[in-house]
């Protein structure tokens, strides 16, 4: 009694403990390192479990377990945390020290926390501790299993809503079939003590009783709750599709903080074609080279233009101080810092706030917020704007080499599925284009490379900012043809075309409007005026995150990066092992922040090469797989019936023989005694065929002697059991069995035979299932008692 | 289906209304990671009512008490037998058997996976200290799923019947003066020669003597009649039960009403054993299934303590007196009273001066309560006739009816034993 109890509490504990701490990998997102809070709390839900399901099984109280619990997890984490169980002395300053780091460090930075920083394990390890113990406490020291799921639902839906990703699926699944088993667990244990005989004259029942656990409830809890996960996975697939129809509330998370900007684009061009030249904002800096001043970003490129689509600025994305790290960029690039006082004319007036990029921090007064994924700044305040402001900056130079920048990997599942989007309609000629131009480039930073001297040099481009205004398809397919009123433009032409060809190369790109080139007007100081507005586009690689290329032939902007003139050596990498560190290479994916690196986009990038009706394809071919389950589904049933009955008494086999007699379409002699049932049977008995079937067998009592032997067996069964005192002992009457659906079936016709393996009447016909009262019904027996039924 | 979604338990609706609400919520806010919670929650209870709606099981359930008729006290088994005619039932039974509290625990059993035509037979003993009668059963079967969502509740119809009679004490001889002669049992008597109208036939049976036809009844009923020579003579007692509310004194088993029907159930298995045809009369009347002429002088006593097994206290403030109005004079009454209040005088002195002889056993009801020395209505009854003794809490019936044959023995003179004929 005790070992079952013990086990009982053991397993119920064990069972809540793991569901919680799989329910805690979701917080995996927040640091770069999960591995330090999630090896803690496995070992300190143990403990937990283990101890609550001792103190449970020998009848401590439940009030005092849940202090004892507390008391050894209270330990065990000081132990984990400052390497004393008791937190006290200068245990306990460094554990008050390390936590309080892990404050100031969950306060600096955005989920997930790089690994070189003090890490915020100390805090998951108590936040996920209070949780296992909460749900302990819930499960198995109250028994309320279903309200320990709202815990769980807290732990699955914190990273919701704090790192904006979802949680994986595989999570998902184990946390709920976790919850699904603590359910069970919970209740077949009051199931069980139920069913326990109460008071001390227990021994004088009959120990045995009616109770019967055969465990097959356990067969079908898994079964439902199997098919309730699988729909849980698989239906919000096709609500959210839905939902987007419905509501346009955009793509981000939290509905309340999207804001869609006006096209800086159209402020760009009637500032450059402006007669005379304004001077705009002045800066003051140590940095020898302050151009390319952004201003905003154009990240969406639909058929009609570019535009800077949605902006996502919690809260606490305020231009206030440090900003988060760069997205993309590996830890090995050189970088130099350059201050940046601005000082903003009251004639210049912009929602955005002008910023070098990248940018590592920046202060300025009025709620500006930045996009994590953009970093442009936009006033979130109505009627804030740049006229008069005065901010500083820090800048930051990345000492980008071409080499590294060739090396680049693909950068499918790093960034926003958005920055590599093509509107639908993009005309052939376009990719045409880009493809031809990059021919000979082997690497995606060569093709863009290649691209950028196509439009600066060899490509036969003029710069006039005479044209019409516009980015479009059609604005782009003007720009690019090759005709006399073609391959003409400004700045606005030559960064937008280029982006769309990065994109149809499959490199994310967008476009930055900005300031190209300021003039100086002091030691140190400088100005930039409105002739010196400029638009060009930003691509991404992996390693160097988002990188500068110029388009516009050097009439306008005289010089281009300096990694883009740089000589690509020849890649090979086998021949470079010890000099490049793999990596290095790659991007650190914990300083790149935000949804970005939400692992279900990965692998999606590749848009550009849609170019075969793949969903149609797909669609077609899923619809028919589909049917063709769905008509084998009475086959599996009836399958499923008879495997069950074969062994499962002589009553089963009759009803078993029953059906395979009206799957064949024999009529089934309805209120007939077994004998005269046979008698009936026996006629639609074929012979054993070898070989080759005719379509019409002959049939009747002569050709299958063996057969009708099984059946007068079968029917002997029967009777025995309904009409004699003893009843049957239920054996299996398997062997006789199959020989008579062996004869019944070496009787029937060819086409009778197919249709009942295929589509058997017995399953899809409803008129042959038999009609059953849900009353009760009482009749009387020959022993003189009466006879109850219920079902 | 819907009988299954009516079913839903409070943790199924609960779980269906909080994933309607997720999945609403999480398509309102665009979260997809809710959703999922949202419909996994929502459709659990939606399968398992499926699950258990599409149960096809068929209980057929045999139940017998025995014996019917137990002494308090003692055990009667009841025996169960259980079928599963249809087929195996997807979630669990629990069947409960539905047993008053105070003929032991309700049995309860868990059946789970069986199969068709599973057979199973139980007994388990039912016991009572309480008189009374009880129906056992009906079986109430509760459908439950694995998961505690859905719970439909079925019951059986039938239930057995279980009479407990009350506790009786075996009691001394004494001479009571009711019978005819000192045998007291009842023997044939020389039919006394009288009118027609007095006269008995029965069926002619071979040897019979001719001249014993009665020729007038054979005419009637159309086959040969014969006088009877002989008429058995009963011994005919009366056992009157005062069960008024206001006669007795105490709560349940410890009130003196208790008491009184366990010593009417003594004496009554007494004046069986003895011979006598007992009828019971109560404060409201004679009893129509123990009256005399419905039985035959036997030992079966059965039929007297089942009507004791089911007596009551009556609202009423006078006894009944329609029992008394009968022409039967004569034979023995023993009565057993509460406390005795004035207004009752005249009726207790037509009782002594109908019976033949008169006894009575009267309880001292307030020392039920604590109030012991408030008196009996011994002296009363004396008064009137009546050999009486009181009977306490803490007295031993048996010695009490001990003390009625003494005292019979010192008031003596009786007058002429009762002669009744049928």
């Amino acid at each position: 009694m005790r070992g079952r109890d013990l086990s009982s509490q053991l397993a119920l504990a064990l069972t809540a403990a793991a569901t919680t701490w799989v329910a805690l990998l979701s917080w995996s997102g927040f640091t770069a390192q999960p591995g330090r809070f999630l090896g803690p709390l496995l070992l300190l839900g143990l403990v937990l479990a283990g101890l609550g399901a001792v103190l449970r099984s020998s009848r401590v109280p439940g009030w005092a377990v849940v202090p004892l619990q507390l008391l050894a997890a209270g330990a065990s984490a000081s132990f984990l945390l400052s390497g004393s169980p008791v937190p006290a002395g200068p245990a306990g300053e460094r554990l008050v020290e390390t936590l309080s780091d892990a404050w100031a460090t969950a306060g600096e930075y955005a989920a997930p926390v790089p690994a070189s920083v003090p890490g915020v394990h100390p805090l998951l390890i108590l936040g996920g501790l209070v949780l296992l113990l909460l749900v302990d406490l819930l499960a198995c020291t109250l028994r309320r299993a279903p309200v320990a799921g709202l815990v769980l639902l807290a732990i699955y839906a914190i990273p919701v809503g704090a790192v904006g990703g979802g949680v994986s699926w595989w999570v998902f699944v184990a946390t709920a079939a976790g919850f699904l088993t603590l359910l069970f667990l919970q209740e077949s244990e009051q199931v069980g003590r139920w069913g326990r005989p109460l008071g001390t004259d227990a021994g004088e029942v009959d120990p045995a009783g009616f109770g019967v656990r055969t465990g097959a409830i356990r067969g079908s809890a898994g079964g439902i709750g199997a098919v309730a996960i699988a729909l849980a996975v698989a239906l919000p697939l096709f609500i959210p599709t839905l939902q987007l129809q419905v509501f346009d509330f955009g793509r981000g998370p939290g509905g309340g903080s999207n804001i869609t900007i006006v096209n800086p684009m159209t402020d760009l061009r009637r500032d450059l074609t402006r007669p005379r030249d304004v001077p705009l904002l002045q800066v003051r800096t140590d940095d020898p080279d302050p151009t390319y001043l952004r201003i905003s970003v154009l990240n969406r490129f639909s058929s009609n233009e570019w535009s800077s689509g949605d902006r996502n600025v919690p809260p606490d994305q305020v231009a206030d101080g440090r900003m988060p790290p760069m997205v993309g960029v590996a830890s090995g690039v050189n970088r130099t810092n350059h201050d940046y006082e601005v000082r903003v004319g009251t004639n210049f007036a912009s929602s955005w706030l002008p910023t070098q990029a990248p940018v590592s921090r920046v202060r300025a007064p009025g709620d500006w917020r930045y996009d994590s994924s953009t970093m442009d700044f936009i006033a979130y305040e109505r009627g804030l704007s740049t006229a008069g402001l005065s901010y500083e900056m820090t800048a930051t130079k990345l000492d980008i080499q071409a080499a590294d920048l060739a090396r680049a990997t693909s950068s499918s599942g790093l960034v926003d599925r958005l920055f590599t989007e093509l509107p639908p309609g993009l005309p052939t000629s376009v990719r045409n284009i880009a493809n031809s131009v990059t021919r000979d480039a082997p690497t995606r930073f060569e093709k863009a490379v290649a691209l950028q001297n196509w439009f600066r040099r060899t490509g036969g481009f003029t710069y006039d900012t005479d044209v019409a205004a516009g980015n479009g398809t059609d604005e782009l397919v003007a720009f690019l043809s090759d005709t006399p009123t073609g391959r003409t433009g400004y700045c606005e032409q030559f960064a937008s075309a280029y982006a769309v060809l990065a994109r149809v190369l499959g490199i994310p790109a967008r476009v930055a409007v900005g300031f190209l080139e300021p003039r100086s007007v002091g030691p140190r100081t400088w100005e930039f005026s409105a002739h010196d507005l400029h638009a060009w586009p930003e691509l991404f690689f992996p390693g160097a995150g988002w990188v500068r290329f110029e388009p516009t032939p050097s009439g306008r902007a005289s010089s281009v990066p300096q990694y883009t003139t740089q000589e690509v050596p020849a890649f090979n990498p086998t021949a470079q092992p010890s000099t490049a560190q793999p990596s290095d290479q790659l991007p650190d994916r914990g300083e790149s922040g935000g949804p970005s690196l939400r692992p279900d986009e990965a692998g999606q990038g590749g848009s550009g090469e849609a170019g075969f009706p793949w969903p149609w394809v797909l669609g077609v071919l899923g619809a028919v797989v589909g049917i063709g389950l769905l008509l084998l589904v009475p086959r599996v049933v009836r399958r499923a019936r008879r495997g069950r009955r074969l062994d499962a008494g002589p009553e089963a086999a009759w009803r078993e023989l029953a059906e395979t007699v009206t799957d064949l379409g024999i009529p089934w002699p309805a209120g007939r005694s077994p004998r005269q049932t046979r008698h009936h049977l026996v006629e639609f008995f074929g012979a054993p065929a070898d070989g080759r079937r005719p379509e019409r067998p002959a049939h009747g009592p002569g050709l299958a002697p063996d057969a009708v032997l099984a059946l007068d067996r079968i029917v002997d069964r029967i009777e025995r059991g309904r009409y004699s005192r003893a009843g049957d002992d239920g054996c299996s009457v398997r062997a006789d069995l199959e020989a008579c659906l062996a004869a019944l079936e070496a009787g029937a016709s060819r086409a009778a035979v197919r249709r009942a393996h295929w589509w058997p009447r017995s399953v899809v016909s409803r008129r042959s299932r038999q009609v059953r009262d849900v009353d009760a019904e009482v009749s009387p027996t020959r022993d003189g008692g009466v006879v109850d039924h219920v079902g | 289906m819907r009988e299954a979604l009516a079913g839903l338990t409070v943790r199924g609706r609960a779980f269906l209304a909080a994933g309607v609400t997720a999945i609403v919520c999480a398509v309102i806010l665009g979260q997809p990671a809710l959703t999922r919670v949202g419909v996994l929650i929502a459709v659990l209870p939606l399968l398992t009512a499926l699950v258990i709606g599409r149960s096809r099981y068929r209980l057929a359930l045999v139940r017998t008490v025995t014996p019917q008729l137990v002494a308090a006290g003692q055990q009667a088994r009841v025996s169960l037998t259980l079928t599963n005619e249809g087929r195996t039932p997807s979630g669990v039974l629990l069947l409960e058997d539905q047993v008053p509290y105070v003929l032991g625990t309700r049995p309860r059993f868990v059946l789970e996976g069986i199969g068709t035509g599973w057979r199973r037979h139980v007994t388990y003993p039912v016991r009572s200290d309480v008189r009374g009668r009880f129906e056992i059963g009906p079986m109430a079967v509760r459908v439950s799923d694995p998961f505690g969502l859905v719970e439909l509740g079925r019951t059986f119809r039938t239930t057995a019947s279980l009479t407990v009679t009350p506790r009786t004490v075996p009691l001394p001889a004494i001479p009571l003066g009711g019978a005819w002669t000192g045998s007291g049992d009842n023997r044939p008597r020389a039919f006394a020669t009288g009118s027609a109208e007095d006269v008995t036939v029965r069926d002619y049976r071979r040897g019979d003597d001719l001249r014993r036809v009665h020729w007038r009844s054979s005419a009637r009923v159309g086959e040969l009649m014969v006088r009877r020579e002989e008429q058995p003579w009963q011994s005919r007692a009366t056992l009157f039960l005062d069960n008024r509310l206001r006669s007795h004194r105490g709560q349940g088993l410890a009130s003196s009403l208790e008491a009184a029907v366990s010593a009417a159930a003594s004496i009554a298995v007494h004046l069986c054993h003895r011979g006598f045809t007992v009828r019971l009369v109560t404060a409201a009347g004679e009893d129509p299934a123990s009256a005399w002429h419905l039985r035959d002088s036997d030992l079966n006593t059965a039929p007297l303590l089942e009507a004791l097994a089911v007596v009551t206290t009556v609202q009423q403030p006078r006894l009944a007196t329609g029992w008394l109005a009968e022409g039967a004079h004569g034979g023995l009454t023993v009565a057993v009273f509460g406390s005795i209040e004035s207004m009752d005088t005249a009726l207790l002195r037509r009782m002594q001066h109908q019976a033949g002889s008169a006894l009575a056993v009267a309880l001292d009801v307030d020392a039920w309560v604590g109030k012991p020395g408030a008196g009996d209505g011994t002296a009363g009854l004396t008064q009137q006739g009546w050999r009486a003794v009181s009977l306490g809490p803490h007295d031993r019936l048996d010695a009490v009816w001990q003390e009625l044959g003494r005292s019979s023995a010192r008031t003596g003179a009786v007058g002429e034993p009762p002669r009744v004929a049928r």
